[in-house]
């Protein structure tokens, strides 16, 4: 080889190094200023400290799963939520989603909450979801749906603004927007936290996200590596679901919740609760126990659920409480109702 | 006698040799202005930028660095200048030889023939990488800064990005390897197979698609592919992307098949010279 040739190669290769030198370098320290620790979703810099309950989702491992394929083939479930999604958005679940990390924010109690009714209003909540999209394509179909354009910090904010009915109907939270974090990372949620998350992408910093707040991260740790989990404050589930106060008084004090679930052929999932102290957790844990041998008498009259009951473990040491649990698809099969004939969708 | 040189030493030599053949030749010019184009659109899309002007838009709306980074990719990259330097190189390793009338001179070489294919095709891909990635990555830092975009954030897909034009080249180079060692003209054959029969390949309903580089190759692309035309809409329709890792599986299988049969080839054919 001749010095010149050897010469160009050496710079070439050089100018390589150091071009992704400094795309590393960048990476690093927006990671590093994010703080998000190793094997969890990078989305969770988007996810502020407020944050009640985060959710996580492996899209793409659920579309491409065993399971699903078999409840397709025997359910009616045929593509519901994909098609939601299709007509916000213009996005293709099946296709270009590979994962959504979701959350509800803080939101100031209400008089709904208060007296254990479900609360009406429109959660405060964003929907994070990463995949290979087509900006302009998903920016053109919401402005043909109505939505507006908004310029925020440089960056295109389809915005869906509630009419007054709306407004009175599901509180003044209606405002909707879908933003463009990263191309591959779309937002979609409450307006005023797509506007967050924006700020968040341009300088996250640590104490700024759900990486500050320790409890809720200890139990997204123990979730990481699943295909699907929800991690969140008791309190923030139960005023969610508008649990009556006679229910929640019968349950000992709860602090955190989570459930996780592998989902392949079937899905084996274990639902946590953690309590105040150990008392509370021996008190729940017999609460459970007793819900689980009511479960296990009702449904005794019906073999194809035997082997998902056979599969309930209740466990946990000191304050936590946890129950896991297997479900194949025949159990899967057994519990949707199947297709009827002609049922074209 | 001389002796016979070891298989690997043989493809050494010839890659020492042939790395200087390929990098001064004229075809480097060619090469060096299709790495360049990419650049310069850059640099002028920045420019534009920094006097306060959107150089692009779609539906009246600016269109931000990272996505305009994607379609640099898809459009200039993955559709035309990976299969072209792999059709223009990867034809010429064997057949400039035989045009040339000094493939003799090669076969009278202590060496094995297979390794003459080997050596020139690790030659090609050394050059061709070295010269489209570092365009990629100038076209990165030029592109994606631009209207928000985060040089940290979208990182993990300029490696995607690099790995799979990386990948392309050293496939595509296997392949017009193979059609260079057995087809008479082979670059208008090359031409046809990229320009033609993968186009079309790729919109046809069916099967056919996965006989073509190009669908292994496009989905693995981390960036959305642009609905520029026509063509791109019909194949998005009937797109039923495979999953990355048998992609990859089938991209290597390919490479190493045509590289194999590039090298077979050479071992036994006959090649007649033109007086």
């Amino acid at each position: 080889m001749t010095n010149k040739s050897r010469y160009f190669l050496i710079g070439a290769s050089l100018l390589l190094l150091a071009g992704v030198g400094v795309g590393m370098v960048a990476y690093y320290r927006a990671n590093q200023v994010a703080g998000i620790p190793p094997g969890l979703p990078d989305e969770l810099r988007y996810v502020p400290a407020t944050a009640e309950l985060v959710a996580y989702a492996d899209i793409h491992t659920v579309m491409n799963s065993e399971l699903r394929r078999e409840l397709e083939r025997a359910a009616a479930i045929h593509s519901k939520g994909k098609g939601d999604i299709h007509d916000v958005a213009g996005i293709d679940l099946e296709k270009q989603v590979n994962h959504i990390v979701a959350y509800l924010d803080a939101q100031p109690a209400s008089g709904a909450a208060q007296s254990g009714e479900p609360n009406r209003e429109v959660p405060r909540g964003l929907l994070i979801v990463q995949g290979t999209f087509e900006q302009p394509k998903v920016e053109e179909f919401i402005r043909e749906h109505g939505g507006t354009l908004e310029d925020y910090h440089g960056k295109q904010l389809s915005i869906h603004r509630p009419s007054e009915d709306e407004k009175q109907r599901h509180g003044p939270n209606g405002e909707v927007a879908v933003g463009f974090l990263q191309p591959n990372l779309i937002a979609l949620g409450n307006a005023d936290l797509v506007r967050h998350a924006i700020d968040l992408s341009t300088a996250a910093t640590a104490t700024a996200n759900v990486t500050s707040s320790a409890d809720l991260m200890t139990l997204v740790r123990a979730a990481a590596g699943e295909t699907a989990w929800v991690v969140g404050r008791f309190d923030a589930v139960s005023r969610r679901m508008g649990l009556p106060s006679a229910v929640r008084q019968q349950v000992p004090p709860l602090r955190l919740v989570s459930a996780k679930a592998h989902i392949n052929g079937g899905v084996r999932a274990v639902i946590s609760a953690e309590t105040a102290d150990q008392a509370a957790a021996d008190q729940f844990r017999d609460v459970v126990r007793g819900f689980v041998a009511i479960v296990r008498m009702q449904a005794g009259a019906k073999p194809e659920l035997q082997n998902a009951l056979k599969s309930l473990e209740l466990g946990g040491t000191g304050s936590t409480v946890q129950l896991s649990f297997a479900m194949t698809p025949e159990t899967f099969r057994a519990l949707v109702p199947q297709r009827e004939h002609g049922d074209s969708r | 006698m001389r002796r016979r040189l070891s298989f690997s030493n043989a493809v050494f030599r010839v890659f020492d040799v042939a790395v200087g053949q390929l990098l001064w030749s004229r075809r480097t010019v060619f090469m060096m202005l299709v790495a360049a184009a990419p650049i310069v659109i850059a640099a002028i899309f920045r420019a534009t930028d920094a006097v306060g002007i959107s150089a692009f838009r779609v539906n009246g709306q600016p269109v931000n660095g990272p996505v305009m980074f994607g379609g640099v990719i898809w459009l200039l990259y993955l559709r035309f200048i990976v299969p072209v330097l792999g059709t223009f190189y990867g034809t010429a390793l064997v057949s400039d030889e035989v045009e040339d009338r000094t493939i003799t001179y090669l076969f009278t070489r202590p060496i094995p023939r297979g390794a003459i294919v080997i050596g020139k095709y690790i030659a090609y891909l050394l050059c061709t990488v070295l010269v489209v990635l570092p365009s990629v990555v100038a076209v990165y830092l030029l592109i994606v800064p631009v209207a928000g975009g985060s040089l940290g954030a979208t990182f993990p897909l300029l490696l995607g990005d690099l790995g799979i034009l990386a990948l392309g080249l050293a496939v595509y180079g296997a392949v017009f390897a193979f059609i260079g060692a057995r087809v008479p003209r082979p670059l208008v054959a090359g031409l046809v197979l990229v320009f033609g029969w993968e186009q079309i390949a790729l919109i046809v309903p069916g099967y056919l698609r996965r006989f073509t580089v190009a669908y292994y190759l496009q989905s693995l692309v981390p960036h959305a592919m642009p609905q520029d035309d026509v063509v791109s809409v019909i194949q998005s329709l009937f797109s039923e992307p495979p999953s990355a890792a048998s992609s990859i599986l089938w991209l290597l299988g390919i490479l190493v098949v045509a590289l194999w049969l590039a090298a077979r080839s050479l071992e036994t054919r006959e090649y007649v010279l033109e007086q």
